[in-house]
């Protein structure tokens, strides 16, 4: 698994080197692997996560697990660390290997820009392997946890973008342009799993090249603090703990039968 | 110290009641049969003993600890081999064991505990490909991890042939009789005549 994981990580290095045109530099490979790491630690994390627990429920080995001196919140909290340890291992080696194809390939290796990918890789995965722990915790069946992890990863990443346009469709009649948007509008858009990550990127990751349009040219008005950048931790974080906490709740009251 | 007593215990589901106001004492050093025909209670009964679910009504103790709020030292010191369990396939006979023992802070010798349930010699093989006999056993070396002072043996032999059941029994009353400093057995499962005491 973790080698598996470990060779696709260095897979946009690797395909980067015949594909790219002449002297690429360090900032086309950071902006390549930006785009490829960030997607693909999000799906890894959703997959490693959605059999966690209901794996162990359909198998029956939780029955080993609940046998044995372990509340349930101990289950659920050492499913999320394992996990996302099972995320966080490969992406810091493939961190390295893609460190090494880097040096040999670029100049100019800016090693905290780096770091900062790695970190934004850890914390995705993090995010995403504790919904995906949450979704396993809820439910009984596999399937089920299929089911909702594609759900929320459809809904509340991919498409979230439609939902503010949605809102906003509904109330004025006509689609929002791209600035003089009302705040309500971007705090809508930035209740979704990704789009905080993103704004954190900003602070942790800088590709020179990469600009990205700022808050407060996007809104009508002044800058709410719920818009500012250190308020999207806060949602990132509440996509980690509120999601594990109905997680929690629910297989807290479930009968394993 | 009694090794188990409900008071009333009850536990109801929507409109079905599973367990009905149950009084049970076992003593120490019993081995206590805990039979009846299927839905009437036992597997209720014995998760509502291992913390889930709460019960409805009523209340109990296992060695002396509140079944419902304090259910990890319930656990801590008793030794299961669960109803309907499934092993981990990809995992080794040894490493189930010493995850049990681990997890409960013990020090046994892995190799000890697969000893003594006759699977000494399969400790490196991972538990996916044995046979429902061998998961068995498994299972409960992996309860006398902690040299435990209450076993509860949940279905000891469901899906055995009367061979395995045999041998299975025999194990249990090995393991059972020839650990000192162990007086306890209480085992829960169908009919075991010779071996449960009648109750």
């Amino acid at each position: 698994m973790i080698l598996v994981v470990a060779g696709i990580s260095a897979i946009p290095q690797l395909l980067y080197i015949p594909g790219e045109g002449p002297t690429p530099g360090f900032d086309d490979g950071m902006s390549f692997m930006f785009t490829w790491m960030t997607m693909m630690v999000s799906i890894i994390g959703l997959v490693v996560g959605y059999r966690a627990i209901v794996g162990e429920r359909e198998s029956g080995s939780i029955r080993f697990l609940l046998g044995l001196p372990n509340s349930r919140r101990d289950v659920v909290v050492s499913k999320v660390l394992g996990r996302a340890t099972v995320v966080a291992v490969p992406t810091v080696i493939g961190f390295l290997v893609g460190a090494v194809v880097i040096l040999a390939l670029y100049d100019g290796f800016a090693v905290t820009d780096y770091i900062g990918l790695l970190v934004f890789a850890l914390v995705i995965g993090l995010v995403y392997v504790s919904v995906a722990v949450a979704v396993s915790a809820s439910v009984n069946t596999r399937a089920k946890a299929v089911g909702g992890v594609l759900g929320i990863y459809l809904i509340f990443d991919l498409l979230w973008w439609t939902v503010p346009m949605g809102i906003y469709w509904l109330l004025e009649r006509e689609l929002p342009g791209s600035t003089d948007l009302p705040a309500w509008y971007v705090l809508v858009e930035r209740l979704g799993i990704w789009e905080p990550l993103g704004i954190l990127s900003g602070t942790l990751v800088n590709i020179a090249g990469v600009e990205t349009v700022s808050t407060a040219d996007r809104l009508a008005g002044d800058v709410p603090f719920f818009l500012e950048t250190w308020f999207a931790w806060v949602i990132v974080i509440a996509w980690i703990v509120i999601p594990l906490g109905i997680g929690y709740y629910r297989f807290n009251r479930a009968v394993m039968s | 110290m009694d090794a188990i007593t409900t008071n009333s215990l009850s536990r109801r589901f929507g409109d079905m009641n599973a367990v009905e106001s149950l009084d049970l004492t076992v003593q120490k050093g019993e081995i206590y049969g805990f039979l009846g025909p299927n839905g009437a209670g036992k597997s209720t009964t014995i998760n509502m003993l291992l913390g889930f679910p709460p019960p409805s009504s009523g209340s109990g103790t296992v060695l002396g600890y509140d079944l419902e709020h304090e259910s990890v030292a319930v656990r801590q010191s008793i030794g299961v081999l669960p109803e309907d369990f499934g092993v981990y396939g990809r995992l080794t006979a040894r490493k189930h064991v010493r995850f049990a023992i681990e997890t409960k802070g013990a020090n046994d010798d892995p190799d000890d505990l697969l000893a003594r349930v006759e699977l000494a010699d399969v400790a490196d093989r991972t538990a996916g490909g044995f046979s429902t006999g061998m998961k068995q056993r498994l299972a409960l070396a992996m309860a006398l991890a902690g040299n435990p002072d209450l076993l509860i043996l949940d279905e000891l032999s469901s899906g055995l042939d009367p061979n395995g059941a045999r041998e299975m029994r025999a194990i249990s009353r090995e393991v059972g009789y020839t650990s000192p400093g162990r007086t306890l057995r209480t085992r829960f499962g169908r009919s075991y005549s010779g071996f449960c005491r009648p109750s």
